[in-house]
C-alpha cells in the first residue's frame, strides 16, 4: 500500500513544492529543473508511453474487424494507416542516405514519410479544421436567436463587432445609427406603453433632434464618435470584453492554484484512488 | 482563531521568513517578493478554510446547474439505453485542466456503475488514458460493480488535435450516446465536437478553463462549467468537506482580489492625477 499511496503523494508534494517555490530562489540547479529538467522528464515519460497507447489503439481496431462490429470498415483503415506510417517511419525512406539518413527523413522532401505527412495527414487535418467553418455559422445561428435579453443583447453586440471591423462598417454614418437608435427606442416604448401616439411622439421627436443635429453639424460620417461602429466596436471589444474575460481569467487562476495546492499538500488524493 | 495550531505554525512561518529576510534572503529572488507573500496568503487562506471544514463546519455552496445536470445525463442515458461519452480533453496529464477533468471522470464513473449504463473514454493521450481507467476502476470498485468495469472502456485514439476530433465524431454518429461530457483542456475542436454532439441530440455538458474555447461550449452545449466552477466540480461532485472548504477559500481569495483591484484604482489614479502616494502598478507587476 505504501508503495501505491504514500510514495506517490511524497513525490507529488516534493516536486510540487520544488516547481513553486523553485521560482522564487536563484540557485542555477533548482532553475534549471524547474525550467527544463522537470518538463523533459516528463516528455521522455510520455514518449515510453505511447507505446501504450499504440497498442490499445491496434487491439480495439484489431478486435472490431475480427468481431466485425458496427463500422469495422473503418478500423481496416485505421489499422492500415497505422502499417504504412510505421513501415514509412522505420522501414522504407524510399530514398538514399545521401539524400536523408534515418531520422531527418521525416522532414526531408521527397521521402515516403515526408509524403504521407505532406498529401495525406496535412489536407485530412485541413479538412477537419475547415469544417469549423460550417460549424461556427450553425452555432453562431442557435447563440443570435432571439429568446430573451441576453441573447438580444448578444446578438446586437454580435452584429455591431462584425460589421464595425470590416471596411463597409467604416462607410456607415453614426447618424444612420442614431436614426436605427431613434426606431429602436420607439419599438421599446410601443412594448412598454402600448399607445400608438407615445410611440410616434417619441419616434418624430427622435428623429427631429437627429435631424436637426446633422444639419446643423454637416453630417459628419464619424461624428459624434460613440455613434459610429468601428469606435463602438473598438470599445465593446476592449472594456466590457476584456473585464469579462479577465474576470473568468482570475477565477481559473484561482481555481488552478487551489487544485495545485491540493495535491502538493495531499489533500486531493482521487488521482491514486480513494 | 478557531485553529490555534494553524495560527502557530503561520505565525512561525512568517517569523521565519522576516528572519530570512533581515539576514540577507540568500538565493531568494527578491524581485518576486509581492508574488511570494501572494502566494503564501492564498495557501493560507485555503488551508485555514480546508481545515474549518475537516473539523465539521458546514458551508453553503452555491448550485451549479451544470453539475446537477451531470446524474440527470447518466440517467437519461440509462433510460434511453445509450453510452455516455466522456471526453477528457486533448492535452497531457501535465496540465491542471486534464488532471482535473480525471477527477469529474471518476466521479461520473461512480455514477454509470451505480446506474448500470455503458461508459465511452477515448482519450488523445497515452499517460492520460492510464489515470483515466484507474479511475475508472476505483470508481466501478467502490460501486461494487468491478464485474461492469473494463480496461477498454478507456481506448486511446491519437495525439493529433484534428484525428482525435475525427475519431471523437465518428464514435458520436456512429454510437450516438444520450450524453457527452466534455471536461477538460480544449482548442480548436471544442465546437466541432460540440455541434456533432448537438446534431445526434445527446444532452452536452462542458467544463472547461481553456477561456477562448468557453463562448464555443456556452453556445453549443446545455450546460457549461466556466472556469473556476470546473476547478469546483469534484468538491461538488464528492461533498468532502476538506474540498468544499477548499472552494469556500476560493471565494475569499476572491473577494480579496476584488478589493486589492479596487484599492489599487484609487492609489493609481491618486498617483497618476496627483503625484499622492506611489507607483501601485510597479509593486504589483510580477517581474
Amino acid at each position: 500500500m505504501i508503495w501505491k499511496r504514500q510514495i506517490p503523494i511524497l513525490i507529488v508534494a516534493f516536486v510540487g513544492a520544488l516547481t513553486l517555490f523553485g521560482w522564487f530562489i536563484e540557485e542555477p540547479n533548482i532553475e534549471a529543473f524547474v525550467n527544463d529538467d522537470a518538463t523533459q522528464w516528463y516528455d521522455i515519460l510520455a514518449s515510453f508511453a505511447i507505446i501504450l497507447g499504440a497498442l490499445n489503439l491496434m487491439k480495439l481496431q484489431i478486435q472490431k474487424v475480427a468481431r466485425q462490429k458496427k463500422g469495422w470498415p473503418y478500423s481496416l483503415v485505421a489499422i492500415g494507416g497505422f502499417i504504412f506510417a510505421i513501415t514509412a517511419g522505420f522501414f522504407i525512406k524510399g530514398v538514399d542516405d545521401s539524400v536523408a539518413v534515418w531520422g531527418a527523413h521525416v522532414t526531408t522532401e521527397g521521402t515516403l514519410f515526408k509524403w504521407m505527412f505532406d498529401y495525406m495527414f496535412t489536407p485530412l487535418s485541413a479538412t477537419m479544421f475547415s469544417l469549423l467553418a460550417f460549424f461556427v455559422a450553425s452555432a453562431s445561428y442557435r447563440a443570435f436567436r432571439i429568446r430573451n435579453f441576453e441573447a438580444s443583447l448578444l446578438l446586437v453586440a454580435g452584429i455591431i463587432i462584425m460589421v464595425g471591423r470590416v471596411p463597409i462598417g467604416s462607410i456607415i454614418s453614426s447618424w444612420f445609427i442614431m436614426y436605427i437608435i431613434v426606431l429602436a427606442l420607439g419599438i421599446g416604448v410601443n412594448a412598454w406603453k402600448k399607445d400608438k401616439k407615445i410611440t410616434f411622439g417619441v419616434v418624430g421627436i427622435g428623429v427631429a433632434i437627429v435631424t436637426i443635429a446633422g444639419m446643423m453639424s454637416g453630417w459628419p460620417l464619424d461624428k459624434p464618435g460613440i455613434f459610429y461602429l468601428p469606435i463602438i466596436q473598438e470599445w465593446i471589444y476592449y472594456y466590457p470584453n476584456v473585464a469579462g474575460a479577465r474576470a473568468i481569467m482570475i477565477g481559473i487562476g484561482l481555481g488552478i492554484f487551489a487544485t495545485s495546492i491540493r495535491y502538493i499538500l495531499g489533500i486531493e488524493k482521487s488521482y491514486i484512488g480513494e | 482563531m478557531k485553529d490555534k495550531q494553524f495560527w502557530i505554525v503561520l505565525g512561525s512561518v512568517i517569523a521565519a521568513f522576516i528572519i530570512f529576510w533581515f539576514a540577507g534572503h540568500p538565493i531568494f529572488n527578491e524581485d518576486r517578493v509581492v508574488m511570494f507573500i501572494a502566494i503564501v496568503a492564498i495557501g493560507a487562506t485555503l488551508l485555514y478554510n480546508i481545515r474549518i471544514a475537516e473539523r465539521g463546519e458546514t458551508f453553503y455552496l452555491r448550485p451549479i446547474p451544470g453539475l446537477k445536470a451531470v446524474e440527470e445525463a447518466v440517467g437519461r442515458s440509462t433510460e434511453m439505453g445509450k453510452p455516455v461519452l466522456y471526453v477528457p480533453g486533448i492535452m497531457d496529464m501535465d496540465q491542471v485542466e486534464t488532471v482535473a477533468g480525471v477527477i469529474v471522470l471518476g466521479h461520473v464513473a461512480k455514477m454509470t456503475a451505480r446506474y448500470e449504463t455503458s461508459l465511452n473514454v477515448p482519450v488523445s493521450r497515452s499517460i492520460v488514458m492510464k489515470a483515466a481507467r484507474e479511475a475508472c476502476r476505483e470508481s466501478y470498485m467502490l460501486e461494487g460493480r468491478p464485474d461492469m468495469f473494463n480496461d477498454d472502456m478507456v481506448h486511446y485514439l491519437t495525439d493529433d488535435q484534428f484525428a482525435y476530433a475525427a475519431g471523437v465524431n465518428g464514435i458520436m454518429v456512429r454510437e450516438k450516446p444520450a450524453a457527452c461530457l466534455y471536461m477538460g483542456k480544449f482548442y480548436a475542436e471544442s465546437l466541432i465536437l460540440a455541434e456533432t454532439g448537438n446534431s445526434i441530440g445527446a444532452i452536452q455538458i462542458a467544463g472547461t478553463a481553456s477561456q477562448a474555447q468557453i463562448p464555443f461550449f456556452v453556445t453549443a452545449c446545455d450546460y457549461t462549467l466556466i472556469g473556476e466552477e470546473f476547478f469546483a466540480a469534484s468538491a461538488y461532485l464528492s461533498q468532502k468537506p476538506e474540498l468544499i472548504g477548499g472552494v469556500r477559500g476560493q471565494d475569499m481569495v476572491k473577494a480579496a482580489v476584488i478589493t486589492v483591484i479596487i484599492v489599487a484604482t484609487v492609489l493609481r489614479f491618486l498617483f497618476e492625477t496627483w503625484g499622492i502616494g506611489f507607483d501601485i502598478i510597479k509593486l504589483l507587476t510580477v517581474q
